[in-house]
């Protein structure tokens, strides 16, 4: 791992001496999902951006537990660092439609097929971590999120995560609400709480409802590290990030990060965006 | 060859060179992806057939400087919006533009197509495709989807189909600049065959084909008067110190939170 050196090191390599294959890498999504409009958000709720159709293409609905990467379709796709040489964010900016917060992650396990109606446990990665993290393993800063992928019923219920937290202690639970207006629809992404005095997750091994929610749909559950947070104050401006001067700091990019969006809306109006990342390798 | 260090930033930044544009009207529509080119002055002639552009194309601003054997660089912008409201100022290497597509065939249109081959990026990865509204089409909603060849030379790639037409979303105002998705695992567009809408928007209007590749996104958030931008203190500046093709057709898109014109130079230098 290999920090920069100062801010001539930065503009060195930026423009390209040193090998720091400057990459500014720009995207955009469109308001659909697979072709189709996609579902309205909710107002200061979590909406994933991981299907939206645009360039990336939007990503599939996971059918078993997987550790997506940067070339999974969905992602973000950077170029891996070249030699022994890391990947270091220097700057992000996001131009949508609608106002809201944007929440830059690596996705690093996903999967989807639970059902809505089931009140046993579901598997996620079972006891013996199935597909175990292969990126921040250690599980500091990961969050998790249930993401909707179709329509959930309209009973709502109690969702329970058992997991192994950043210390290695298995056997966690904790709970959130899903199902009913708000917590069933399609992109629905809503943050799981973490038990008292953790910090993180290493594993997740299953989610339980307390009762159906009267449709099984089709959920899922992710784990995630944040990587950046963009916040867009108005409709139409830019919101932007500039790691060489702001918090927090120069973040490093894991060569095989799946980079996705979590979208948190000012108005319940599904968003369209343009945006670009910016980087340097070290 | 490469900035050393901050003095050699700081000597380059003192040159001065910069191309500048100014517009006669407003971005098309507060929210959405606009292109500015239509209302440069002077203006470009709505294309006939797909055209190849660069440095001397009016969709360009300028003047762009000559480069030796260096590296031309973006150092920075000075940009004054004409009123009150944000905008995300994006720059934009504008590859090719064509014209003469129809808000009311439904058929697989293929005027003025296949856009005309690449002079730059000419693989297409990191090439995005756009429909460029020159006059507003209709106000009837419909979806369209493009028939492109991918980064890798693969040839039918369809894209998702896409919301098109309904001025009261910007969909339809000449000067928008509506995002093609791509499929699923596509990087990039090398080219763009047909175009087809799903259902008339009702007005035959005038849109066309343009391949752009994204260089930097400068953030004119202050809301009025004239705004400055340089590529280490100012920050709202992704891409700063990007590399600019010699013969780039170095052009601006925009997003605003209102609909404004923007006049500005864009502070470029050989390093």
């Amino acid at each position: 791992m290999a920090a920069l050196d100062d801010l001539s090191d930065l503009i060195n390599r930026q423009t390209g001496g040193n090998n720091g294959t400057p990459d500014n890498l720009f995207f955009h999504k469109v308001p659909r999902v697979a072709g189709v409009a996609a579902t309205a958000p909710v107002a200061g709720r979590g909406c994933s951006l991981w299907r939206y159709d645009g360039m990336p293409a939007g990503g599939a609905t996971p059918t078993v537990g997987e550790i997506p990467t940067r070339t999974t379709a969905g992602a973000v796709p950077f170029s891996a660092p070249g030699g022994a040489r890391d990947k270091h964010l220097i700057s992000a900016a996001i131009a949508p439609l609608v106002a809201g917060v944007f929440v830059l992650y690596d996705r690093l396990f996903h999967i989807g097929g639970l059902s809505g109606v089931v009140t046993t446990a579901q598997t996620v990665q079972g006891t013996t971590p199935t597909p175990a993290l292969t990126r921040n393993t250690g599980g500091a800063g990961n969050f998790a999120f249930y993401e909707v992928y179709s329509l959930l019923g309209t009973t709502s219920t109690t969702l329970t995560m058992t997991y192994t937290d950043q210390d290695g202690n298995t056997g966690q639970t904790s709970a959130i609400n899903i199902g009913a207006t708000g917590f069933r629809e399609e992109t629905r992404a809503q943050r799981i709480p973490l038990a008292a005095g953790d910090s993180g997750i290493r594993a997740i091994a299953s989610v339980q409802l307390t009762a159906s929610t009267g449709t099984a749909g089709n959920f899922g559950i992710t784990i995630a590290r944040p990587l950046a947070v963009i916040p867009v104050g108005s409709a139409g401006v830019m919101g932007w990030r500039d790691y060489t001067t702001g918090l927090p700091g120069i973040p490093m990019i894991d060569p095989n990060a799946c980079l996705s969006l979590l979208f948190i809306p000012g108005t319940a109006t599904a968003t369209e965006l343009f945006g670009a990342l910016g980087f340097v390798e070290k | 060859m490469a900035l050393a260090n901050y003095d050699d930033y700081l000597a380059k930044l003192g040159e001065n060179r910069f191309a500048d544009f100014q517009m006669s009207g407003t971005f098309a529509f507060a929210g959405r992806l606009c292109f500015a080119s239509r209302v440069f002055l002077p203006a470009p002639a709505t294309p006939t057939a797909s055209v190849a552009l660069d440095g001397t194309s009016d969709h360009s601003i300028g003047p762009m400087p000559a480069v030796g054997g260096g590296r031309l660089s973006i150092m920075g912008a000075r940009l004054n919006p004409s009123g009150i409201g944000g905008q995300a100022v994006i720059l934009v290497d504008m590859l090719n533009i064509s014209g003469g597509l129809s808000g009311t065939v439904t058929t697989p249109q293929t005027t003025n197509l296949p856009t005309t081959p690449l002079t730059r990026f000419t693989s297409g990865e990191g090439v995005m495709a756009g429909l460029c509204i020159f006059t507003t089409i209709g106000n009837t909603a419909t979806t369209v989807a493009v028939s492109y060849t991918n980064q890798a030379g693969t040839p039918g790639r369809i894209s998702p189909a896409t919301a098109i037409g309904v001025n009261n979303t910007g969909n339809a105002a000449a000067g928008r600049m509506i995002a093609i998705p791509l499929e699923a695992g596509d990087t990039g567009v090398r080219s763009v065959e047909s175009v087809t809408l799903a259902g008339t928007t009702s007005t035959a209007g005038n849109f066309g084909v343009c391949l752009y590749k994204p260089l930097a996104m400068l953030a004119m958030n202050d809301f009025q008067g004239a705004q400055v931008f340089d590529a280490i203190s100012t920050g709202g500046f992704i891409g700063a110190l990007a590399e600019v093709h010699p013969d780039a057709c170095l052009s601006i898109f925009g997003i605003g939170n209102v609909a404004q014109s923007v006049a500005g130079s864009i502070i470029l230098a050989e390093v």
